[in-house]
């Protein structure tokens, strides 16, 4: 198989990555080298891993390893300041961002709120909720990136990433947890709204100190892991970008800029809204995306660092693989075989024409 | 050929009118209709009351179905693309085979030329080889004729030769039977030998010359009688050394003896010592067909008769 000269995009999806790991494996498999990454979320992890190895069967190696030496209980390891009345504060900090995008819900939540409140406006109980410790607190994630932290420095060598093959990584500009959580929740499951769109670092563009940063904000989904700063401003996970159009989470955007022509997309989740139509007329693109349900028991999949489950999705990441990309590149060799033959056919029948042939014969009739 | 002209022009037209087949197309296609079934299957998937419900108020029912519609809209474009480059690409294969059928007529008109050409060919050359096969026998007549002539001259140039020596007085020393014999020997040790095996026109003319010579030498004349006793008895003056010489010279080997009577009893009396009594040898060896006389004419002829004899007996 060739396809040459192509961008990889890894897309987000928490534990699912593991998928990303069995894709990456066929590539190894067939020689499928990429020249340019990008990733978000849990793919810009496993983007950061294939970057930093000497080649992609050493990239797939690595990654395969990782994911099935992962300890679950060390990455979802929760921060012991979690408050458990956290989630109603938020539901409260949800419903203001809900009201802001629609005059009706905007109406019926502020007299919830008058319901429950004697304070006299909304954004003075926002102000009011957001200065109490406790959802201060919570702005950083309930769950600790320290494990992740030491995971990255492990795996990870800087030196090697540097020196390695270009990766984007998607982060999102992040405006406080609340708005960005509630926009989030709110595009994605209720279809209302959309998030802003997500910003693209070139990590070897990047200081040493920021690329971990850049690293650690892509996979810092709101409330789950604490937003990073770079360059003075907040970034928190990628994937939050666009979500209706899940652009952010599925990075084609950077590597197209880049000046990209071919691009192998792996989707994590089932039944992506991100278009290939989209604004990419002039890129050859390979979609791998799941055929089995990778997200049975719902959102909670992209904690579920299972190691059945891993090993299940790293099993399925490499047969759809196999399959798509099989599918894709036998296409296109076909293809070009066709154009060879017939390219072929006309040199030797243009061989055939020559005036050679055509005097010998005048010549013997002579 | 107007008519292939205008089939080539048409096709150019349709290639440059129909989009290009593009990887970009084929993956569309090919890859495009897996986002339709990603989108079918999670759709398929979502088919409770509430869920359809909520697909629906969320927009998320819609969106789907606008992606599978994009896709499988798209993929129809391609492969309506698809389908046309492949009758456009049907189309150059069967005006290529239409070509190379036309080329491979042309090919096979010209074969027939060859063959035709090639029998012509062959005729002229069997002709030739026949006219050559001819020439080369005329040129080997020629040759033989040429040998033979030029053997001819060869053998008159010794016959000459000899005799000239002959009479110059090279063989004086000797008693006329061994100048005879040494003569004789010597001019059949040459290329007259050659040709007198295949043509005798000289021999005629040796004996002739023989007898002059014989005439010279004995002062008597061709017919004139002198005993066979008395030739033979001449041997005497030869000194034992050359007789040794003469007789192995003389020598008829392997030649019939019968038939050379007189070279065996020469080279008989010669391996014998100087003087002695011929009769008594004759009678001792029982030689009696030996005429009793030999005129100059008669010995000549039968020297030269024995004289081939005992050359074609060594030959052999």
């Amino acid at each position: 198989m060739t396809f040459e000269n192509f961008g990889l995009v890894l897309s987000g999806g928490g534990a699912r990555g593991a998928y990303e790991a069995g894709v990456v494996k066929f590539l190894a498999e067939q020689g499928l080298q990429p020249s340019m990454i990008s990733g978000a979320s849990i793919g810009s992890f496993n983007g950061a891993v294939l970057a930093a190895a000497s080649d992609i069967q050493e990239g797939a190696k690595k990654l395969e390893s990782l994911w099935r030496g992962i300890d679950p209980e060390r990455v979802l390891k929760l921060d012991s300041r979690l408050p458990l009345q956290l989630l109603i504060g938020m539901l409260l900090v949800g419903g203001r961002e809900i009201a802001t995008m629609n005059p009706a819900l905007r109406l019926g939540y502020m007299g919830l709120v008058r319901g429950l409140s004697s304070i006299g406006s909304i954004e003075e109980f926002m102000d009011f909720l957001w200065s109490k410790p406790v959802l201060e607190s919570a702005s950083d994630g309930i769950l600790d990136n320290r494990p992740i932290m030491e995971l990255l420095e492990q795996q990870i060598s800087l030196d090697a990433l540097n020196a390695g093959i270009p990766l984007w990584i998607s982060v999102y500009p992040s405006q406080g947890l609340a708005r960005d959580l509630i926009r989030f929740l709110a595009a994605s499951w209720l279809g209302i709204g959309n998030t802003d769109e997500s910003h693209y670092f070139r990590v070897q563009d990047l200081a040493r100190e920021e690329q971990i940063r850049v690293l650690l904000a892509s996979a810092a989904l709101p409330l789950a892991y604490e937003s990073q700063w770079i360059d003075g401003r907040r970034y928190v996970d990628g994937g939050v970008g666009n979500t209706k159009e899940s652009k952010g989470n599925t990075p084609l955007v950077p590597l197209v800029e880049a000046g990209i022509k071919r691009c192998i997309v792996v989707h994590l989740s089932n039944g992506s809204f991100w278009d290939r139509y989209d604004g990419y007329q002039d890129v050859e693109i390979i979609e791998v995306r799941p055929r089995k349900n990778v997200a049975p028991e719902g959102f909670t999949s992209t904690l579920n660092f299972n190691l059945s489950k891993i090993a299940m999705l790293i099993d399925l990441g490499y047969e759809d693989a196999k399959y798509h990309i099989g599918n894709a590149l036998t296409a296109l060799n076909l293809n070009s075989t066709r154009k060879k033959v017939a390219a072929t056919l006309q040199d030797r029948i243009q061989a055939l024409e020559e005036q050679k042939f055509a005097e010998a014969i005048r010549r013997l009739k002579e | 050929m107007m008519v292939a002209q205008d089939i080539d022009q048409e096709i150019l037209e349709l290639t440059q009118k129909l989009p290009t087949l593009s990887d970009k197309v084929i993956l569309d296609m090919v890859n495009g209709i897996e986002v339709s079934r990603d989108h079918i299957r999670v759709r398929a998937n979502r088919g409770g009351f509430f869920q359809r419900a909520w697909d629906a108020l969320t927009g998320k029912s819609h969106r789907r179905q606008q992606q599978i519609d994009q896709s499988l809209t798209e993929g129809l474009a391609a492969v309506s693309n698809y389908v046309q480059n492949l009758a456009l690409h049907q189309v150059q294969s069967d005006r290529a085979m239409i070509r190379i059928a036309e080329i491979l007529y042309e090919t096979r008109e010209g074969i027939i030329e060859l063959v035709d050409s090639h029998k012509k060919l062959q005729h002229s050359v069997e002709i030739l080889e026949h006219a050559l096969a001819d020439l080369k026998r005329k040129h080997q007549v020629l040759e033989e004729e040429v040998n033979r002539l030029g053997l001819r001259q060869s053998a008159a140039i010794h016959m000459n030769r000899v005799f000239d020596r002959w009479a110059a007085g090279a063989f004086d020393e000797y008693p006329p039977l061994i100048q005879l014999m040494l003569a004789l020997d010597e001019l059949y040790w040459s290329p007259f030998s050659r040709y007198d095996a295949t043509n005798p026109e000289f021999r005629n003319q040796v004996v002739d010359k023989v007898i002059i010579q014989l005439n010279r030498v004995t002062g008597r004349g061709p017919t004139e009688l002198y005993t066979t006793r008395q030739w033979l008895g001449s041997l005497d003056k030869v000194g034992n050394v050359k007789r040794d010489a003469f007789a192995y010279l003389l020598n008829p080997g392997k030649s019939n003896r019968e038939l050379l009577p007189i070279t065996t009893v020469t080279v008989g009396l010669l391996e014998q010592p100087a003087g002695v009594d011929v009769e008594h040898w004759l009678h001792q060896n029982g030689v009696t067909t030996l005429p009793h006389v030999l005129a100059n004419k008669l010995l000549s002829q039968r020297m030269v008769t024995e004289t081939a004899l005992r050359m074609l007996g060594d030959v052999a």
